[in-house]
């Protein structure tokens, strides 16, 4: 961006009269500043877009894992269970397999839940993510528009 | 149902990233860094655009109107700019413009360039039609500028010879040499700058068409120039920067209104005070231009600012348009207030005049027309004028009125005094003033009765006694005592006795101051004229005869008893005259007109010459000098002298300062005169004058200065030596002293006469004289008396007596101690040296003895005063005598005498032979020697030559053998015709002069003498007709002979 705007600010301003040196001057800063505000901002969207990106990603990673260590932590439950029943001499029966059930539908939907938590974290992170990125196309736009009046006065200027 | 606690390991779990990177600083920093930029340069960049729009608004402003301190250049006009100066030399701007080698047009196009046009444009235009067609040009211009600024356009900037390519440089030399020819011209340095046929070369074309025309990169100036721009209607305006540009422009485009409104403004309530006074006093016709100015200006003006311009230039027209109302009502109001006061003043003067004049119908007249004046007056707005002050303005010119009226009377009496006294004046002089009616007006006589009977008696005067003016102061006197012995019957009688004494006394004065003037005013007979000062110069000669005639005049004046003096020059004339012989006169013309003047006046000249006022007195004593010696030698050489004198070629002698450092015996000789120091100084000067003229660097005189300066002074004196080798006047030594002796008296015979009238006293035997105090006591011892014929010689001698001292003669020895003192022409007085002492003789009678040295020396001589000649007699007019005998030398020697009896008869002259007694009524005059000729001249109108026809008719036919022939020729040739006009002569006489002597007498002695007369000697007029040829020639070649012989004096 810096090699687009010296060259114009100096095409602009050797016709112009010397005795408006300083308006061409203040009018290609003006401009500059335009630019370089709106190419700065862009650059800031993309860097939170980034950190969104890996955000998304950490989340669906973290969703998994809850996953996995939910069902870990049943089978351990289970077993212990199990091995409660066992050294208690009960033998598995009706009753302990509907406990069992029971507990396990209740910890399946306890995994779910937290599953779908985590998922639903990752999304918003790549949400965030595409957001900025928007934001910064939109701003390098917004730059070089704001730019536009200050460019107009300097051809004005040239024409003199 | 026991409760499954749920057992939670502590599951590890990703972390999320909490922050994410900062991409942008950089930009972010740079968009501050410019943010503050701007704001930093904002507030100038403000103040600048701000200037930048004034400028450009007063540029705007200026294109639109104009502005004569900036003009615009052609260069910022660009193209079109550019083709206006172009036109301008090439044809002066006339499309139909062709020369002699073929270019043609506004712009002066070739062929070559032409077809380049039709060929770039695929058009087919012909040279007639490019010429005739003035859009073709102008487009085909357009294309060439085009072309020329696409072809060279990379050479704009380039210094070449000093001067700077600038686009219209350019342009100018491309279309001058050709787009190759420009570009060769920058690209060869200025190298190649080849001329045209006019001789102006690319350069010179590129100075004269390249202005000042400059980039933006190389502007000069604080501004950039404005960009120019056709708009719509093909009007160049100067572009502003767009209505959407950002505040910093905006401010531009602000300040360029308003700078532009300003000028605009400005130049509008100019250019309204100028149409102002083009409509002075006009507001209508102001309104009228200054809304067709308003609506070009408007017309013209950027419609954004249209409106306001019109509603301000509309105002001032507005105020402008009241305040020429005002100035004119003011105007109007300023006339009618001047022209009411005008005609107050007109008729206030009417007024006075009548008031003076007193009629009473113009009084009222004027009166009624002033105050209808002043009345309108009154009424006049913005002039205050009050009944009070008419009413003064009546009273005043009332005032002045009776003022004029007395100023008037004054003068009028004051005229009158005047011409009273001008009456008397004239009347006195015998003449008659125009205003003599006067003397009838009751009111002089009332008014100054004094003047008015002084004047009356001397008109009287004048009528009654009209001899009086012109009798003599004597006769005048003698009336006046005739007059007063009268009985006084009446006033005007003691009036006219009066006018009679004052006319006596003013008659008695003037005779005194001027009597040739005086008796031109108020004698009968004028004195007669003399030449004017440029006849006498160019003609010297023709002074001579009217100064004879001036001179007779002035001695029949005194003749006559008007004088006792001889005056032959007025005033005036004197001061003429004597310029003649001023020092700027050449001596050779003084030294003729002296001569006409000797000739003229005669023996009268050295008073002629004493009376003229002249600032030469060598001139005038050497012309005196001349008229006593008859000689012109001397007086010459001293004019010449004194001309050198003056013109410093000789130097005058160093230690001659006075007589006496030269001559003691001269000195002593002219001591005793009256005014010794006079004659002195200016015999003198006169021996100066006469010795520098020896002592010229042609002279030959070796003679020592002391010498030269005595023989001068002696020379002055009149000396010289006569024939008989004697010396004559000068100072010669008489008796005991030196004396100065007149003109032609030998010293010697003097010397010699005296001592024999001495000798014939008786011998004495003895003198003593001594002193007594201070007065001189003598006594004598007497012996025997003297011979009687020693009183005759002194009685013959003009003396009562023989010389006597203390009632004694003087005695034979006394010779030795005898000093004469001259008094005047040949008259001494006696006195003698007694020790140094001078003792005065007198007569028997007591009186001063006084006796005639020529006299004495005639008598000496046996009774002939043959040395004296007649010049030396002073006193007597024999003016034209002398003339003649200058003029005809026949006459010097005859020893002729002459009396002035002026009007003693009515004859001009009367001839007296010798030995001529006359008879009882009429005897010889005692004054003519009874054996010499004598003329007695009765007329100022004798001439020379008449003096010379009755010598030569009465004595010279008789003694001169030559003459005596051509009478007797004469007689023997006279005809039958003469004789009877001699009858007819003789008639006349007889009948008018009473003539009573025979014919055959009256013939002889006058007759054929004035016949003889008549033609020689210019006596008669017509004379040719009364001679016959073969007489007229003789009497010629007899006057030849009469001018220039010298009489034998024998037959």
């Amino acid at each position: 961006m810096q090699a687009l705007v010296a060259p114009m600010i100096s095409a602009l301003a050797g016709p112009v009269a010397a005795g408006t040196a300083a308006t061409t001057a203040a009018t290609a800063l003006q401009m500059g500043a335009a630019v370089a505000g709106g190419v700065g901002a862009m650059a800031d969207a993309k860097g939170q877009a980034e950190a969104a990106k890996v955000n998304a990603f950490i989340g669906r990673t973290r969703a998994m894992q809850t996953d996995v260590s939910a069902r870990q932590g049943l089978d351990s439950e289970l077993a212990t269970i199990r091995a409660t029943l066992g050294a208690n001499g009960q033998r598995p029966g009706v009753g302990t397999a509907a406990v069992m059930d029971t507990l396990r539908s209740v910890r399946a939907r306890d995994r779910r839940i937290e599953f779908g938590n985590q998922m639903q974290l990752s999304a918003d992170y790549r949400t965030q993510g595409r957001n900025a990125g928007r934001l910064g196309g939109y701003a390098l736009a917004g730059g070089l528009l704001k730019a536009g009046p200050s460019l107009f006065d300097l051809y004005e200027l040239r024409k003199g | 149902m026991a409760e499954i606690k749920k057992i939670i390991p502590n599951a590890p779990l990703s972390n999320f990233r909490q922050a994410a990177p900062d991409a942008g600083g950089a930009f972010r920093f740079l968009a501050g860094a410019m943010e503050e930029g701007y704001k930093f340069l904002a507030p100038a960049a403000e103040a600048e655009m701000k200037v930048h729009g004034e400028a450009l608004g007063s540029e705007i402003a200026r294109q639109q109107i104009g502005n004569p301190s900036a003009e615009i250049t052609a260069s910022s006009m660009g193209a079109d700019g550019f083709n206006a100066s172009l036109a301008q030399t090439e044809s002066g701007g006339n499309y139909q413009a062709q020369n002699s080698e073929g270019y043609v047009g506004k712009y002066q196009w070739g062929a070559a360039r032409l077809a380049d046009f039709n060929k770039a444009n695929g058009t087919s235009i012909t040279m007639e039609q490019f010429k005739a067609s003035g859009p073709i040009q102008e487009q085909a211009q357009k294309w060439h500028i085009a072309n020329i600024d696409k072809s060279v356009g990379d050479l704009v900037g380039k210094v070449v010879s000093g001067v700077t390519m600038t686009k219209n440089a350019l342009r100018a030399m491309a279309h001058l040499g050709g787009i190759g020819g420009a570009r060769k011209f920058v690209e060869s340095g200025g190298t190649y700058n080849p001329q045209d046929s006019n001789g102006t070369s690319l350069l010179d074309y590129a100075v004269t068409h390249g202005g000042t025309e400059t980039t933006a990169s190389s502007s000069s100036g604080p501004y950039a120039p404005p960009t120019m721009l056709r708009d719509a209607d093909g009007k160049l305006t100067a572009r502003l920067y767009s209505p959407l540009a950002g505040p910093l422009l905006q401010v531009s485009n602000a300040a360029a209104g308003v700078a532009y409104q300003s000028d605009v403004m400005l130049k509008g309530m100019a250019d309204m005070m100028d149409i102002s006074n083009q409509f002075a006093l006009n507001p209508d016709g102001f309104r009228q231009a200054a809304t067709s100015y308003v609506d070009d200006l408007v017309k013209a003006a950027p419609d954004m600012f249209k409106g306001d311009i019109r509603a301000g230039i509309e105002k001032v027209v507005e105020q402008r348009f009241l305040g020429m109302v005002e100035e004119r009502q003011s105007d109007i109001r300023q006339r009618a207030a001047n022209s009411s006061g005008a005609l107050a003043d007109r008729w206030s003067d009417t007024l006075a005049q009548a008031v003076a004049t007193g009629n009473p119908d113009a009084i009222a007249s004027a009166q009624a027309e002033l105050s209808s004046v002043l009345r309108a007056r009154e009424t006049l707005p913005g002039l205050s004028w009050t009944a009070e002050q008419s009413q003064n303005m009546i009273i005043k010119a009332h005032q002045e009125g009776e003022r004029i009226a007395e100023k008037a009377k004054t003068d009028r009496g004051n005229k009158m005094k005047a011409d009273l006294s001008l009456i008397s004046d004239a009347a006195q002089a015998g003449r008659t003033s125009d205003t003599e009616a006067l003397l009838q007006d009751p009111e002089a006589q009332a008014l100054f009765p004094d003047q008015w009977r002084e004047a009356a008696a001397s008109v009287m005067l004048r009528d009654e006694m009209p001899s009086f003016m012109k009798m003599t102061p004597a006769e005048q006197q003698q009336a006046l005592v005739d007059m007063k012995a009268q009985p006084v019957s009446a006033d005007w009688e003691m009036d006219l006795y009066g006018a009679a004494e004052k006319a006596a006394t003013a008659n008695a004065a003037a005779w005194e101051a001027d009597p040739i003037k005086h008796a031109g005013e108020v004698l009968t007979e004028k004195p007669p004229a003399l030449p004017t000062v440029e006849e006498a110069m160019n003609q010297p000669g023709s002074i001579t005869e009217a100064l004879a005639a001036r001179v007779a005049y002035a001695e029949t004046l005194k003749a006559k008893g008007y004088v006792d003096f001889t005056s032959v020059f007025t005033d005036d004339e004197a001061k003429t005259y004597g310029a003649l012989f001023g020092k700027e006169t050449p001596p050779e013309v003084k030294a003729a007109l002296a001569g006409a003047v000797v000739a003229g006046a005669g023996k009268d000249a050295a008073r002629v010459f004493k009376e003229l006022k002249s600032d030469d007195p060598v001139t005038l004593r050497a012309g005196m000098l001349m008229a006593r010696t008859g000689d012109s030698v001397v007086p010459v050489m001293a004019m010449n002298g004194q001309a050198m004198l003056d013109q410093g070629i000789v130097q005058p002698p160093q230690k001659a300062t006075t007589v006496g450092a030269v001559s003691p015996a001269i000195a002593s000789a002219l001591g005793v005169l009256p005014n010794a120091e006079a004659v002195m100084g200016d015999t003198l000067k006169l021996a100066t004058a006469i010795y520098a003229y020896s002592s010229s660097p042609n002279a030959t005189d070796t003679t020592s200065e002391k010498e030269r300066m005595d023989s001068a002074l002696q020379l002055a004196l009149g000396q010289s030596t006569n024939k008989r080798g004697e010396l004559t006047g000068g100072v010669q030594t008489v008796g005991a002293g030196s004396v100065l002796l007149p003109v032609g008296m030998s010293g010697e015979k003097l010397n010699s006469a005296l001592e024999t009238a001495f000798s014939g006293m008786k011998q004495g035997t003895g003198l003593s004289v001594g002193m007594d105090g201070f007065a001189p006591t003598v006594s004598l011892n007497l012996g025997a008396s003297q011979s009687p014929d020693a009183a005759k010689i002194w009685t013959d001698a003009g003396a009562g007596s023989a010389p006597m001292l203390g009632g004694e003669p003087l005695k034979a020895e006394h010779f030795k101690r005898a000093v004469l003192t001259p008094l005047g022409g040949n008259m001494y007085s006696l006195s003698l040296n007694v020790n140094g002492q001078m003792v005065d003789v007198g007569t028997a009678t007591g009186a001063p003895f006084i006796f005639d040295a020529a006299k004495l020396i005639a008598h000496a001589n046996g009774g002939v005063a043959s040395t004296v000649s007649p010049l030396a007699h002073p006193g007597q007019s024999d003016g034209p005598v002398q003339s003649a005998i200058t003029q005809y030398p026949i006459l010097r020697d005859l020893g002729l005498q002459v009396k002035s009896s002026i009007g003693a008869s009515d004859a001009v002259i009367e001839f007296w032979p010798p030995g001529e007694t006359g008879d009882k009524s009429y005897p010889r005059p005692s004054e003519l020697g009874a054996n010499k000729p004598g003329i007695e001249i009765y007329s100022n109108k004798a001439r020379p030559i008449d003096i010379l026809g009755d010598v030569v008719s009465h004595y010279l036919v008789n003694t001169d053998k030559k003459i005596s022939g051509y009478y007797s020729d004469f007689q023997k040739s006279l005809t039958s015709d003469q004789h009877k006009t001699l009858q007819e002569q003789y008639k006349y006489a007889q009948e008018n002069n009473g003539e009573n002597r025979p014919y055959s007498e009256w013939l002889k002695t006058s007759g054929i003498p004035a016949y003889f007369r008549g033609y020689a000697f210019d006596q008669w007029q017509n004379p040719k007709e009364l001679y016959t040829k073969e007489q007229i020639a003789m009497f010629d070649e007899m006057m030849i002979y009469l001018k220039s012989a010298k009489s034998t004096g024998k037959k």
